[in-house]
């Protein structure tokens, strides 16, 4: 049996057959956003990609939880690196992360990360969070670098997208814990998404257009 | 194998600053310095040639086989293209976890590499004390099929080997440990190991955009 962060294969494909149909045909997709359908389906935003405007563009890809914050670590170093080498702003870079798989808890927020014990679940793979603390420990810090967390690397221009298949899994949990349907979860589940984040209809989906836009590809976990 | 995370705190708290501070900047190397007064070696870049171009993001020692497949894709790429490898771009991006895959022999057997990381020979998938990407001779040599699957004969032959800086302080933070001497000392000790014509970068990550920024295809080979 796989520990936390080590997706089994099996839940992998329940996700893929239970949920991503569904997903794919669930009004109201687009988490926390007014109107942003930029892309030709109505479903996805995809108004991030008008974004993606820097003359240096990456993408970094974060498919495991475990290693999680070395992979936001390096979306922040690589900022550092070229501003660095080239004299570039923030504004003159396009850091795309990509939260996929096993890793998409580090997209939800404090109170669902307290509320759903993942503190707990995935102590194992957290060892080298500060200790006492609650909520997402991925969202404000990364290695105690104070802007390389998912907060201030978005105050910084990073755009993060979220695996809607891999979010199965967060819906699942609440299902689970809360004893509600399918509907009722993911609507919940929803609004516990941190804000900024961009649900895409895969995380393989949102590589690959990333590398559409001009984007560099990076194994980030 | 786990991932070092301890070590990569450790790492960032000691080597981050120093790192970008151009501590790694190798004297006498003025010709390779990158744009805006950089002291890294970004000459590299001017040599990559050709459509075909690849860089392969070796992020754990794995037997040396992120290293193989990147040689086997200059291989078969030759074979199927009909064009001479030495026209083919190949950059190997040692990081993380692999970052011992740049260093020499000397190393391996100093400090005791292969044992911690359970190393096997790629050929024979026996336990080795060698770095599995180094040149062997006499008992040690690989099998012929495999003679030329080394670092040493891909950097001759046109390929490009490039290490992170901040991966490369884990082994200094080894060696200084190990030997009781000065993070300076260790880092000057250290430097005399790499395997030469391997070019430390920033980061691996700065040098993985870089080379794809350059045209070149991203493999994550191990």
């Amino acid at each position: 049996m796989a520990g936390p962060g080590l997706t089994p294969r099996r839940g992998f494909l329940a996700r893929l057959i239970a949920g991503v149909a569904t997903l794919a045909t669930a009004p109201g997709a687009v988490a926390g956003q007014s109107d942003p359908r930029q892309g030709t389906s109505a479903r996805w935003d995809d108004s991030w990609t008008a974004r993606v405007t820097g003359r240096h563009r990456a993408v970094f890809d974060i498919p495991e939880i475990k290693g999680g914050t070395v992979g936001l670590f390096r979306s922040g170093m690589w900022m550092d690196n070229y501003a660095e080498m080239y004299g570039v702003k923030d504004q003159d870079l396009s850091p795309v992360v990509v939260i996929r798989h096993a890793a998409v808890p580090m997209f939800m927020n404090d109170e669902f990360w307290d509320a759903y014990g993942y503190r707990e679940e995935y102590a194992s793979v957290l060892e080298d969070m500060p200790k006492g603390e609650s909520g997402n420990p991925f969202r404000k810090q990364s290695f105690g670098r104070q802007d390389f967390g998912i907060d201030p690397l978005q105050t910084r221009g990073a755009i993060i997208l979220g695996c809607g298949v891999a979010f199965r899994r967060i819906v699942s949990d609440v299902m689970k814990k809360d004893n509600v349907a399918m509907p009722d979860a993911e609507a919940k589940a929803r609004t516990h998404i941190l804000p900024g984040v961009v649900l895409q209809p895969s995380g393989i989906f949102a590589v690959a257009r990333a590398q559409d836009l001009g984007c560099s590809y990076v194994w980030a976990t | 194998m786990e991932s070092g995370r301890r070590d990569f705190l450790e790492t960032l708290a000691l080597g981050t600053l120093a790192a970008s501070a151009g501590s790694l900047f190798q004297p006498g190397d003025a010709a390779a310095q990158g744009p805006a007064g950089s002291h890294w070696d970004l000459s590299w870049t001017s040599r990559l040639k050709g459509k075909r171009r690849g860089i392969f993001d070796v992020t754990e020692i794995e037997d040396g086989y992120g290293v193989w497949r990147a040689i086997i894709w200059r291989k078969q790429y030759a074979q199927v293209f009909g064009i001479p490898e030495a026209n083919l771009s190949t950059v190997v991006n040692i990081r993380h976890n692999g970052i011992a895959l740049a260093l020499s022999q000397d190393y391996w057997d100093r400090y005791n590499i292969a044992a911690e990381w359970k190393v096997k020979d790629p050929a024979t998938r026996q336990p080795t004390k060698r770095n599995p990407i180094c040149t062997r001779t006499g008992a040690d040599a690989l099998p012929a099929q495999f003679a030329d699957f080394t670092i040493e004969n891909l950097m001759e032959t046109g390929g490009i080997v490039l290490a992170c800086a901040l991966a490369f302080r884990d082994c200094v933070d080894r060696v200084a440990k190990a030997d009781g001497i000065s993070m300076e000392e260790a880092d000057k000790k250290t430097r005399a190991m790499l395997i030469p014509g391997v070019i430390l970068q920033p980061s691996g990550i700065f040098a993985a955009v870089l080379a794809q920024e350059n045209g070149c295809r991203y493999v994550h080979v191990a």
